[in-house]
């Protein structure tokens, strides 16, 4: 982390004082393996999102963006994919040797997030938004195909498959903002496809330049994460009122 | 409201000068930077954003101190460039209005000169002495507050308009000058308005009233006749505020609010101030206060608790506020004034025109604010007065209606009897409108957020000692 990016996760730390409630928190996959996280509870009830780290980092690389958009209101889920950070254990603990048996597991490990957020007392568990990097795009996207309570998606440097592009172009209701650098491989290409076949007229795509790869394009462009929180604010609002009505 | 008189902003010639410095490759590097956060950007957000964004507020962030503002510095630029913020919607064509909150050309130069300089801090030694904001949440600094019951708002379901009244939190004759609602959980209230009226023997103190009303299974009333509340008869049913037994009987509610909603929170609507028109509610002693109460699900259970400030006078002030539907008793009561029962809305129609509301002014009044009203659905709205020689006057018109900016258009005209006001709505139930539940439904005239309507507030003063009986006549 550089030395401004400190400085910035300080200063929001200090802000956050006032509405932030974060909490360590562990829940179990469907096959019974135990997964950690931390829990930014909304005091007020708010929508809820789900951050899913890239495949060389674990949920921490997200602390700064969390907090700001629990400091916006909304209940916030980070963890870490079974085999990263404080989810090692068991069969699980070097990603880099078990890299297909870890991503096949990922999509369970994700509803198992979803779920455990959806439960907290604190969020509305119709109105969840997906904020996903590099690996963690595919796993975003196909977790909106799933979850259709995923009201729309935030993606950093990655790309996804078939079923995730048809997907994609198949959802007039999911608004999706890409983003990635420009000198970072193929994930610019990735990303303006992904944000291309979307069929909301909201989408957009920001391309970054120097900015490094998913979620270190936070820390080396500070202004990112305040962007993605104004994304949040507009498309997934924290009021009830951009919500289909709970009648039933 | 806010006084723009006293705003801070740099004269046009030095920030032109700034910017250019900005700009200029040669400039010395040691040089302090001509636009900084402490001199030139902090004095813009004490005057047009703090109200907002500081703890506590619906702002995302805080803007009080230069870290709490630093990481959102290109957020802000592109806010105030494109003119999203401070939230305003009216048409600019139509500048009459003494609480517009956009900020003036000047004030974006400010910003966006700053930003683009690297948001450099400055000396803090430069800094506006800081705001001292109320305590407790409040704008308004109230003389007193009132805290309503706890009022548990399911996950899912209906909640249908509702009444409860209580004595007034006044003692003896009093002037309200300025009101703010509170919620505890806004996110849930559809909205929540008040009035005052005497009390009536019938008139029970701490119990919610509302009628049923007949639904579809999507919830739409079954019955359109242009009320939101369904008929006045009907099955009445009753809860003691802090109870969860609900009583059911046929007839009529015990009491109404015959008057207008003096007070309301509404999505995005700061507070209700009189006091820089010099203007008040009289409240006499011993009146009532009726609390009209609409929540709405969002799927998660929540208990509301909303506070209620007021700041008062014992003097009378200048002018006494006139509602629209007429003091209480005296007019017609809370009637729609469109035919709003033929109200339908075709599926995916981007720009549907609902009815005309037209207002006729019997007598002269001081016309000072405007505030519309739809929901969801709602798009654009025009007030267009029409003088009593025929001359017709665009006064109001907002293109780009949100219900999540429910604002109140402050201003000051003087409208000659024979006058007539004609207001048009229109409703976007396309699939461009993000916040529309279902494209594919008709919507028709209701009170739920999925329902419809276009109620053209307005609210006027007279002289305090002006009989304001049959001021206006609404059809």
């Amino acid at each position: 982390m550089t030395m401004r990016a400190a400085i910035v996760v300080g200063v929001v730390l200090l802000s956050a004082g006032v509405r932030a409630e974060q909490r360590d928190v562990t829940f179990n996959a469907a096959d019974g393996f135990t997964l950690q996280g931390t829990f930014y509870s909304a005091p007020k009830g708010g929508p809820g999102i789900l951050l899913l780290h890239q495949c060389n980092a674990d949920r921490r690389s997200y602390d700064q963006l969390a907090l700001m958009l629990n400091n916006a209101g909304y209940n916030v889920l980070s963890f870490d994919f079974r085999g990263f950070g404080g989810s090692r254990g068991g069969q699980y603990t070097d990603f880099s040797s078990q890299r297909q048996a870890v991503v096949d597991k990922m999509p369970g490990d994700v509803d198992a997030a979803l779920t455990f957020l959806a439960s907290q007392n604190t969020v509305i568990a119709r109105a969840l938004g997906v904020v996903g990097g590099s690996c963690g795009v595919n796993q975003a996207i196909q977790a909106s195909r799933r979850q259709p309570d995923v009201r729309t998606l935030v993606l950093l440097s990655g790309g996804t498959n078939a079923d995730g592009e048809a997907h994609i172009q198949a959802s007039r209701q999911l608004p999706i903002f890409g983003v990635a650098s420009e000198e970072d491989g193929g994930a610019p290409a990735s990303i303006k496809k992904i944000v291309g076949l979307s069929a909301h007229p909201d989408s957009r795509v920001q391309m970054l330049k120097n900015a490094g790869h998913a979620a270190e394009m936070l820390a080396k462009q500070e202004d990112l994460g305040a962007d993605i929180v104004i994304w949040f604010r507009a498309n997934l609002p924290v009021g009830g009122y951009g919500l289909p009505p709970a009648i039933r | 409201m806010r006084r723009r008189t006293s705003l801070v902003a740099l004269p046009a010639v030095a920030l032109l000068a700034a910017v250019a410095w900005t700009a200029a490759p040669a400039a010395s590097q040691s040089a302090a930077p001509a636009v900084t956060f402490h001199k030139d950007v902090a004095p813009v957000l004490q005057q047009n954003c703090q109200s907002c964004h500081r703890p506590g507020q619906i702002g995302p962030f805080s803007m009080l101190t230069y870290k709490e503002t630093r990481p959102w510095a290109k957020a802000i630029r592109q806010a105030v460039v494109t003119r999203a913020m401070p939230p305003w919607f009216a048409d600019p064509r139509h500048e009459h209005f003494n609480n517009d909150r956009s900020l003036k050309q000047t004030e974006i130069d400010v910003i966006a000169a700053w930003v683009d300089a690297g948001a450099p801090e400055g000396n803090p030694a430069d800094a506006p002495p800081p705001v001292a904001w109320p305590a407790g949440g409040w704008q308004i600094a109230p003389d007193l507050t009132f805290e309503l019951p706890s009022y548990p708002v399911p996950a899912t379901g209906i909640v249908e308009w509702e009444r409860i009244a209580f004595p007034a939190p006044f003692k003896e004759d009093t002037w309200v000058t300025s009101v703010e609602i509170l919620p505890g959980v806004p996110a849930v209230v559809h909205h929540l308005c008040f009035g005052f009226q005497k009390h009536r023997e019938t008139t029970p103190y701490g119990v919610y009233q509302w009628m049923e009303v007949p639904r579809d299974q999507n919830g739409n009333m079954l019955k359109v006749d242009g009320t939101t509340t369904g008929p006045r008869k009907g099955i009445v049913l009753s809860r003691k505020a802090g109870s969860t037994e609900v009583t059911r009987r046929t007839g009529s509610p015990d009491f109404f609010h015959e008057g207008t909603n003096e007070f309301c929170y509404l999505p995005g609507l700061p507070y209700e101030d009189y006091r820089p028109v010099e203007a008040g509610v009289f409240v006499p002693a011993g009146s009532d206060m009726i609390v009209s109460l609409h929540y709405t699900t969002t799927g998660l259970a929540v208990v509301d608790r909303t506070r209620i400030g007021f700041t008062v006078s014992k003097d009378a002030p200048k002018k006494k506020f006139l509602p629209q539907d007429g003091a209480e008793g005296e007019n017609p009561p809370v009637a729609r004034q469109q035919a709003n029962a033929t109200l339908a809305i075709p599926p995916f129609a981007e720009n549907h025109p609902g009815p005309m509301a037209t207002i006729d002014f019997m007598k002269d009044v001081e016309l000072v604010w405007f505030r519309p009203h739809a929901h969801v659905r709602g798009k654009s709205v025009r007030y267009t007065l029409i003088h009593p020689d025929g001359r017709e006057e665009d006064v109001l018109y907002v293109p780009n209606y949100n219900f999540n900016w429910q604002l109140t258009y402050r201003t000051s005209i003087p409208i000659k009897k024979g006058s007539k006001m004609r207001v048009q709505f229109t409703y976007d139930n396309s699939t461009r409108n993000k916040y529309n539940p279902d494209p594919s439904a008709w919507v028709r005239y209701g009170g739920q957020s999925w329902e419809e309507m276009g109620t053209p507030n307005m609210g006027f003063l007279v002289d305090q000692d002006e009989d304001e009986t049959n001021a206006i006549i609404e059809r």
